[in-house]
């Protein structure tokens, strides 16, 4: 008995493993399946159509617009939400009184559903009333307004905006995570060589927080391809289809009678996110050794 | 002069941050004949009703249940599950180990979406649809990939000599593990508990095909009664909002602390 | 980390191909839904059977939760519990498409691969039909490719026209809408008089409104021309007798027209982003005049404002040849799975809940007639209007909407007329073009 006890600690990953093979790959295994068939989701009866699926996805325009529309919000809002992300935790990070609230403020709408966060911001963004267009009238603003949720080009960016707003707080607690691990002798070894806060910040801490960034980014990236909740809320892929992302693409044909297409689209989001991702990695290893 | 600026800032961003909160407070406080349209969001009036009947219709009291048990019983899975696979995984290293590990982590990439569908006829043979124990392992299963990842970085990280000195005085390495150095994760244990039970709380694309009895809502269910009729009923959908924010701002306040010390030693150096 | 990943793919593949093979016994056991059985296979009597009834109309889970609570009371050996899927969620699909079929459906369309295998009883010999306000309803609730069968027991009858407030109309002296011309008219002169009210109000962001408008204008006009049951083959059929995309057609028309009314400013500004709930809001505090809508919507506008004086026009009909017109369906429904194992616990609740005090309650949540003699009651402020119609002979009634294939309904449609209202759709032919494919797309 002390023998197995003994060895106990090496099969401690076997519970994980376990559940994981059975709610995650078991499914996997037979959605792959099921993406080179022609099922219709209903019909008990269905055909192997092999690779047909992956063609008519590259000959259907709405589903090349979600594409579009996924890789615009999935890599600009990565950027952005890195960017802020970034700035705030620069901002965190000095000694200001009161830091600690407003971070843990900042945070907040992350708690929120995303689902919510969305209907809320419909709320604000009403034409008829609603709290953005009332503010922006109130200070002379109004010709600033515009229904951007029924204009087809300019929805995407309000999506963005609120995804930003929302999500900001993560990064930024990562980065400020990274910002507390930078030891501070090595900052002040910079600045009493001379260097000011940009040239440190450049030099020595961005670095120092490349570990910090690639998390970010991978997540950042994923979750972004990925984004599914605030746009149903928020425009639920219209006008039409035009903010359609390729998620939405995905379980709005799945429940229209083609399953089996639905899943092999969703292959290849699979590969569209890898790539961004392989390809931040590899420029963020780069920039380690450089530095 | 400078600092002036800064902390002006930092108080923009800080009721930046709030609006939303105040608009839902609004939206779920204000008597329902009160409407956006006048323009007006100033609270003048204030219904406390709102909340009751919210309460009442979508069966609030179920919903909290359901989504405690849920949440809960994904957490203790969570927590125990990717402690143990991060201590298998930062100590023991072998081929296999790193190649499960480099699995699982990769199984990020992919889009839950492919997975529903087989997910359902799987979860119907083993008698799972309108469980609490399939949701539980459901949420825990994706939520393993990035707690394994935090825990394994983190316990990297903790020195071996407390363990040894322990194992030395007669426990197994397994005592050794959950005694002594498994205490030492509080903070990371926070920063998985702090996310998991935002996304276990307010997971609804898994809750909603999943659990379909009334009987067996979770609050974002509950919620989302009140914008799945013809029209929308803000009102409500904020009130029911507003009381499903309570358990899990109330844990996120618990934790926080911890969070970014938890992130930093855990996630950020490499 | 390169082997590791080749590693990885290698076995994903692997392991799909082994489980394939499970996966065609899954796919097999959805032939036959009923083997799900989750019931406590009651034989005694004494046990209690538990009944699970899915239900897809919102608006009804409260009150239905009643009527189970009294039923349940009544019969002591029997527990009825209500699960509730929105109707035409993925959700619902995913069930149904599990072979998950529960004992009751109420409000929900099965889909007609189903009802095509026989897998829903068939109701056409019941008794109930003795007791239709209009005998020719039974066709309505009919099987559509196979009308002997009759799969669900309809509950009302709810017909779609257009509301109007009656003192907006007064002030600005509206009376006759019974062409499209006068329609315009119309809307000119409460624009003129009335600036700030929208004289025709679309909730464009709930895509299904603007669906309505297409189902209910040019395919609606379709069912006038060729009648109710021919129609029904053509669209079926996708016949090109329909000329959907032909040039001068029925759909550039309608999308023509559209665009008119919205460059003329016609309609309310925000026709894109308006909510359904802003509609019925729109038109209970008179800020709208005309609103296209089912009779379902009353009860939304009468909580906006409990005294909005409203009234009820048939549709003014787009195309010359056309009368003003009103469309009828079924709204509410029970089915049954055809092999049930407690069909007589189940009976005693299809009996429950067709008896005339729940088809009356049923009636006044929905706010519509019902479809049956002895449920008859004063549903809503709108029945006088939708006598006086029916009275006066003017209009065309149809006792059913038009078919759409399965996966492009209004939802779809709306979805194209949004595009056209945000300029996405340029022209109404391409409009046309737009909807032809999806139609067809959407029958293979």
């Amino acid at each position: 008995m002390t023998g197995i006890l003994r060895k106990l600690h090496l099969y401690m990953a076997v519970p994980a493993i376990l559940l994981f093979s059975v709610f995650f790959v078991l499914p996997l295994a037979q959605g792959i399946n099921i993406s080179l068939t022609d099922w219709t989701g209903t019909r008990p009866a269905y055909n192997y159509v092999g690779f047909q699926n992956f063609i008519d996805f590259f000959q259907d325009d709405r589903a090349f617009h979600a594409l579009k529309i996924t890789l615009i919000f999935g890599l600009i809002s990565p950027v952005l939400l890195n960017l802020f992300g970034l700035i705030y935790a620069l901002l965190m990070d000095l000694k200001l009184v009161g830091r600690g609230l407003v971070r843990t403020i900042i945070y907040l709408p992350v708690i929120i559903s995303p689902l919510i966060m969305g209907y809320i911001f419909l709320i604000m963004l009403n034409s008829n009333g609603g709290a953005i267009p009332s503010i922006l009238n109130g200070v002379g603003l109004s010709s600033l307004y515009k229904d951007w949720l029924a204009s087809p080009h300019d929805a995407i960016w309000v999506i963005i905006i609120v995804n930003l707003f929302q999500f900001v707080g993560g990064p930024m607690i990562i980065y400020l995570a990274g910002l507390q691990s930078v030891p501070s002798e090595v900052k002040e070894a910079a600045s009493i060589d001379g260097a000011n806060y940009f040239q440190t910040l450049w030099h020595v801490t961005m670095p120092l927080l490349i570990p910090a960034i690639r998390i970010n980014v991978i997540t950042n990236i994923i979750g972004s391809l990925g984004v599914f909740d605030v746009i149903v809320s928020l425009t639920n892929g219209g006008p039409g289809y035009w903010t359609e992302s390729l998620s939405m693409y995905i379980y709005r044909v799945s429940f229209e009678g083609q399953t089996g297409y639905a899943t092999a689209v969703g292959v290849i989001l699979f590969v569209v996110v890898l790539i961004p991702v392989a390809g931040a990695l590899s420029l963020l290893k780069k920039a380690d050794y450089d530095s | 002069m400078k600092k002036v600026v800064l902390y002006i800032i930092m108080i923009v961003l800080a009721l930046v941050s709030l609006f939303p909160f105040y608009i839902l407070l609004f939206v779920a406080l204000s008597p329902s004949t009160v409407s956006m349209s006048a323009g007006n969001f100033l609270m003048t009036e204030i219904d406390w009703s709102n909340l009751l009947h919210a309460w009442q219709r979508s069966k609030m009291e179920i919903a909290l249940k359901n989504s405690l048990i849920i949440t809960a019983g994904s957490l203790i899975l969570i927590v125990l599950f990717s402690a143990g696979a991060g201590y298998v995984f930062a100590r023991v290293n072998t081929w296999y180990n790193k190649f499960i590990f480099n699995f699982i982590l990769f199984s990020l990439f992919i889009p839950g979406i492919i997975n529903t569908v087989p997910l359902y006829s799987l979860l119907r043979k083993i008698g799972g649809i309108n469980t609490h124990w399939a949701m539980i392992c459901l949420i825990a299963t994706g939520a393993l990939p990035f707690s394994i990842f935090l825990y394994m970085n983190f316990i990297k990280k903790l020195s071996r000599e407390i363990e040894e000195s322990a194992i030395i005085d007669g426990c197994s390495e397994f005592g050794a593990f959950w005694r002594i150095s498994f205490p030492l994760l509080l903070p990371i244990t926070s920063t998985v508990i702090i996310l998991n039970a935002i996304a276990a709380w307010n997971n609804y694309g898994q809750a909603v095909f999943f659990l379909q009895s009334q009987e067996m809502h979770t609050v974002p269910l509950a919620i989302s009664r009140f914008v799945q009729s013809y029209g929308a009923d803000y009102t409500m959908m904020g009130a029911s909002a507003l009381i499903g924010l309570i358990p899990v701002t109330i844990v996120y306040l618990s934790f926080q602390r911890f969070f970014v010390s938890g992130l930093s030693a855990g996630a950020v150096k490499g | 980390m390169k082997r590791s990943l080749m590693l990885t793919v290698v076995i994903i593949l692997l392991v799909s191909l082994i489980a394939g093979c499970g996966g065609n016994a899954d796919k097999n056991a959805a032939k036959d839904p009923n083997t799900a059985g989750k019931n406590n296979s009651a034989e005694a009597p004494k046990e209690t059977v538990k009944l699970t009834l899915m239900n897809g109309m919102v608006e009804i889970v409260d009150w239905l939760n009643e009527e189970i609570e009294t039923f349940n009371e009544q019969n002591p050996g029997i527990k009825v519990q209500q699960e509730f899927l929105k109707e035409g969620s993925g959700a619902l699909k995913v069930k149904i498409a599990a072979g998950d079929m529960p004992d009751i459906i109420m409000g929900i369309g099965v889909p007609q691969d189903y009802l095509d295998q026989d897998l829903m009883r068939d109701f056409a010999n019941d008794k109930i039909w003795d007791r239709l306000v209009d005998p020719s309803f039974k066709q309505a609730a009919a099987d559509p490719t196979r009308p002997d069968k009759v799969f669900a027991i309809p509950f009302n009858m709810i017909y779609q026209g257009m509301f109007y407030n009656k003192q907006v109309l007064e002030e600005a002296g509206v009376t006759k809408v019974e062409t499209w011309e006068e329609f315009v008219t119309a809307l000119k002169t409460i624009k003129e008089k009335k600036p700030e009210v929208a004289p025709l109000f679309l909730g464009g962001k709930d895509a299904w409104t603007l669906g309505q408008l297409v189902s209910n204008l040019p395919l609606g006009a379709y069912q006038q021309q060729y009648g109710i049951k021919e129609v029904d083959k053509l669209l079926r059929g996708n016949d090109p007798q329909l000329g959907f995309d032909q040039p001068g057609g029925r759909i550039e028309t309608f999308a023509k027209n559209m665009l008119d009314l919205k460059a003329q400013g016609l309609v309310n500004e925000n026709t894109v982003t308006a909510t359904y709930s802003d509609q019925t809001e729109a038109i209970a505090n008179g800020k709208a005049a005309f609103v296209i809508q089912g009779m379902w919507a009353l009860g939304d506008m009468l909580k906006k404002n409990p005294n909005a004086s409203l009234g009820f026009f048939p549709i003014p009909p787009m195309f010359t040849d056309a009368k003003p017109y009103m469309i009828g369906d079924r709204d509410g429904s029970i089915s049954v799975p055809a092999k049930s194992e407690h069909p007589e616990e189940v009976q005693k609740f299809i009996d429950f809940i067709t008896s005339p005090d729940a088809l009356k309650g049923f009636s006044k949540v929905r706010n519509s007639p019902s479809a049956y003699k002895d449920a008859q009651i004063e549903w809503s402020i709108l029945s006088d209007d939708v006598d006086k119609i029916k009275a006066e002979g003017k209009a065309f009634i149809a006792t059913k909407g038009t078919y759409t294939p399965s996966g492009y309904g209004w939802d779809q449609f709306g979805k194209t007329v949004q595009d056209l209202l945000a300029g996405g759709i340029k022209s109404p032919q391409d409009f046309a073009k737009s909807f032809k494919q999806d139609w067809e797309k959407a029958q293979r």
